[in-house]
């Protein structure tokens, strides 16, 4: 462990300056813009009660009612329940209600093509929304906030109210949607950030089995099952035909199939798996199931049948080996350099041609760095490998030498020979400002690998994903001295609970025998050592 | 200066629905007060300790809180011409949209025409607004007598306080917004002559002799965003330059300020300091620039008239003027 250190902080009050005078540009920028335009609806027939709000509301109800009803009716679940089933005491109540049934299903079935025939209509001939041009000015001073927080130049409240502020007085002046007058309703709802406790254990598994979904082959690899006093839940990865996660009556294919999942424990208690978050595309998805109810404490082993697989026969009495853990913590006045550094670092491994350039020009016109800061030579020469101008305010910044690891992830950067494989991580991370992480599972294939995270006390997200800022950065080194860029590549939160998957790039090197995930805060940097010991994936 | 920040304001009245009728409010000397609630104090005691409150009561209570709210100045207009489109029944409706109950009301429908006020045909300099579709009908700013409740208003809610707390039924999704900002909305829905005071009472709490003063704690840059956002298109009209080659901060110290054009063959720059005590004294009312000068200070006023500094060009030592109101601007008089 390192000893904070006793630089100066950033000056907090110049950066917030600088950020609502750049919001006051950006507002007289915005004064000689269009200003919202309403998009044009065609109404709902008025035949059918689309003259008032309360028949329009009545009307999305049924309609959302008879798609409730399709979903049922296809996933073989019972069907739209019958109003007054409840107290239908009298025979005489019973039979009305049985005769009106096929009326309102039919009624019903009218209302809903109809609905959709005019929503058809509205697509094509009414005006299309568009982003009013008003927005690209939000956009920006939502960035800079962004940027700015993440450099510790200012902090999450007061980046909030600044770009609340100038949402309001877009929206005041009706340059965006006058909705928007009251702020982003996520935000206003952010649950408290919870405090992790209780304890929690991590099991691996490591089990690939073979199954199918409606016909479809399909592979499932159950990582580890992670327990704690509430639920139990299971890290899993499933590869499949794409086409089984298009939508079919409300739910695609894979989720059905999941939802069916089961389990049975030693002593012939059966449970309900559902999945609990994670997410994917393109024949992939990744996430978690967690079994209902509660395994009660004794429990040895479950069997869990998947779709169209064998049983597959999970011991929760093994124990993961300890792991080599550090925790370092970090100079709170060099945060805008760490900041750039990971911009830097990002963009080695990105594809397109955004530049972090814009980003580290407002940090030094916020005086939270100096143009002779190391950090923004080390941008210097990443935007020359790259092959883009850094801005005119940093033309003068000299290229500086990236670190040795860098350039390994460099010569990296298109190798396609990463081994094809998972491990059964069950690593633990040490806290980190509150928050527990625990590595739950790592998949390679040959041009990236991804990392499966559940975490405990992490962050809920609260901004509108326009202006999200990553609590945290991960990143990741082998033993033969390459780094790897970790991307978030989705996350699913719930309580105080979060699942997140990341995307390392570039590939794994196969000879590589050691991986460190190192997670970096504001104060602090946490990283645990896992031997790449790849078996049999999904 | 020996006047009041309030000094060269006159006053000015709205109405309001309020318990089943019209009511007015008056803003006159610095203070707003509901003309049909006599005793307005001992009724906002009262629904303190849970008795019944009404939308006059609620406005002037919103008001004492706001009067030093930053985030009056960061909404509020920064010029004359600088209106806001917000209107009582549109906030209504935004409100109404929001508050559920139930899925039914979550990301469905666009948001109504009344959601905006329309554009007034020609901007008057002073007088009268009127609110085609807002509970607050006309504004009569300069002492004018209120006008009658037009035909088609909608009414206003029982309570400004029921409305920010009213959820739909246990287990829907209630109201998710934030109420300070829904009472400076409305606040904001009172017309631009409301508006402009209001932002002098915010400006004057935070300047040498208000509330504030000397304890601006980490109210600066708000402050210098306040002040860069309405005095860069004052000196862009004084001087003719681009509103984004003004730079202005804050003036501490004692005397009116400094404005300096820096020297140059190239873009002309401005700088300006100002303390913030102008927003309040001399933005609020509208005394910017009088006779192609800019004023940086009130020496004296009594509205209509007013004694202030001016300066004809940065770096030029500040004369004195006496101007006054003619109820459309103020001009020269001797």
């Amino acid at each position: 462990m390192t000893s904070l250190s006793a630089q100066a902080r950033p000056d907090s009050e110049r950066a917030e300056t600088y950020l609502r005078l750049q919001a006051e540009a950006a507002l007289r920028t915005a004064a000689g813009l269009p200003r919202y335009k309403l998009p044009r609806e065609l109404r709902f027939p008025g035949w059918l009660g689309g003259g008032s709000g309360r028949a329009r509301g009545r009307i999305r109800r049924s309609v959302a009612m008879h798609r409730m009803h399709l979903a049922r009716a296809s996933s073989g679940t019972r069907g739209m329940p019958v109003r007054g089933h409840a107290d239908a005491g009298s025979g005489v109540r019973q039979l009305i209600t049985r005769a009106r049934q096929p009326l309102r299903s039919a009624w019903s079935q009218v209302v809903f093509a109809v609905w959709r025939g005019t929503r058809r209509l509205t697509r094509r001939f009414a005006r299309a929304h568009r982003p009013p041009p008003a927005r690209e000015c939000l956009r920006r001073v939502g960035t800079l906030a962004c940027v700015l927080t993440g450099a510790g130049g200012i902090d999450d409240s007061t980046a909030d109210a600044v770009v609340e502020d100038f949402r309001a007085s877009l929206a005041a002046r009706s340059l965006i949607d006058p909705r928007e007058l009251l702020g982003d309703a996520r935000r206003a709802t952010r649950p408290v950030q919870a405090r992790p406790t209780g304890q929690l254990l991590v099991v691996p598994v490591g089990v690939a089995v073979d199954g199918d979904i409606d016909g479809e082959p399909a592979r499932f690899y159950l990582s580890t099952v992670i327990v704690d006093q509430r639920q139990a839940s299971i890290a899993f990865s499933a590869r499949f035909p794409p086409a089984l996660m298009h939508v079919v009556a409300a739910m695609p294919p894979v989720m059905r199939a999941l939802q069916a999942c089961t389990a049975t424990d030693d002593r012939g208690a059966r449970y309900q798996l559902h999945p609990g978050g994670g997410g994917g595309g393109g024949g992939t998805f990744d996430g978690r199931l967690d079994v209902r109810p509660a395994l009660p404490a004794g429990v040895k082993w479950i069997d869990v049948a998947l779709p169209g697989a064998q049983l597959s026969r999970i011991s929760l009495t093994a124990r993961p080996p300890a792991l080599p853990s550090m925790s370092v913590a970090l100079p709170a006045g060099e945060a805008a350099e760490r900041y750039i550094d990971h911009l830097t670092f990002s963009l080695l491994q990105r594809d397109e041609s955004a530049t972090p350039g814009s980003a580290a020009a407002d940090l030094v016109a916020a005086g939270l760095v100096e143009t002779s800061s190391p950090a923004l030579g080390r941008l210097a020469a990443a935007a020359g490998h790259a092959g883009f101008a850094m801005p005119p305010d940093l033309a003068s910044v000299r290229p500086g030498t990236l670190p040795a690891d860098w350039l390994a992830m460099m010569a990296r950067r298109d190798r396609r020979d990463g081994p094809a494989g998972a491990i059964p991580l069950a690593a633990r991370l040490p806290e980190i400002e509150g928050t527990r992480c625990f590595l739950v599972g790592l998949v390679s294939e040959p041009d990236s690998a991804t990392l499966h995270v559940h975490a405990r006390g992490w962050p809920q997200p609260h901004r509108t994903v326009m202006f999200q800022v990553e609590p945290f950065r991960w990143s990741a080194r082998d033993d033969l001295g390459c780094s790897y860029v970790a991307e978030p590549r989705g996350s699913s939160h719930g309580h105080d609970r979060a699942d997140l998957r990341l995307r390392l790039r570039p590939a794994i090197d196969p000879q590589a025998r050691e991986l460190q995930i190192i997670l970096t805060g504001k104060t602090a940097e946490v990283s645990v050592t896992v031997p790449l010991d790849w078996q049999e994936g999904p | 200066m020996t006047s009041p920040w309030w000094a060269a304001f006159g006053p000015t009245e709205t109405t309001v629905s309020c318990g089943g009728g019209k009511h007015r409010l008056r803003w006159s000397q610095g203070s707003l007060q509901a003309l049909e609630h006599p005793d307005a104090q001992a009724e906002l005691v009262l629904a303190a300790l849970g008795g019944e409150t009404t939308p006059c009561l609620d406005l002037i209570r919103a008001w004492g809180k706001h009067c030093d709210d930053l985030s009056v100045l960061a909404i509020g207009p920064r010029t004359g011409s600088d209106e806001l489109t917000l209107t009582t029944a549109g906030i209504e409706e935004i409100l109404s949209a929001r508050r559920g109950p139930g899925w039914a009301r979550y990301g469905t429908g666009g948001p109504s025409r009344a959601m905006f006020k329309p554009r007034p045909a020609r901007r008057g300099s002073t007088s009268v607004t009127s609110f085609a579709t807002s509970s607050i009908h006309r504004v009569s700013s300069a002492g004018g007598s209120p006008v009658p409740a037009g035909a088609g208003a909608r009414p206003a809610p029982t309570s400004l306080r029921q409305h920010l707390l009213g959820a739909g039924p246990a287990g829907w999704p209630g109201p998710s917004h934030d109420p300070d900002r829904i009472e400076l909305m409305q606040l904001m829905a009172l017309g631009a002559p409301f508006l402009q005071r209001l932002c002098g009472a915010v400006a004057h709490a935070w300047s040498a002799g208000g509330q504030h003063a000397g304890h601006r704690g980490r109210a600066g840059p708000a402050l210098t965003a306040a002040l860069a956002g309405r005095a860069a298109p004052a000196v862009a009209q004084w001087l003719g330059v681009e509103p984004g080659h003004v730079a202005a901060s804050l003036h501490d110290e004692t005397g009116w300020g400094e404005i300096e054009a820096a020297p140059g063959t190239g873009e002309r720059r401005v700088h300006v300091r100002l303390p913030v005590g102008w927003l309040a004294s001399i933005w609020a009312p509208g005394l910017t620039v009088v006779a192609g000068s800019l004023v940086v200070s009130v020496l004296d006023a009594q509205w209509p008239a007013a004694r202030v500094l001016t300066l004809r060009a940065p770096g030029r030592s500040p004369a004195e003027l006496s101007i006054s109101y003619d109820g459309r601007g103020w001009s020269r008089t001797g």
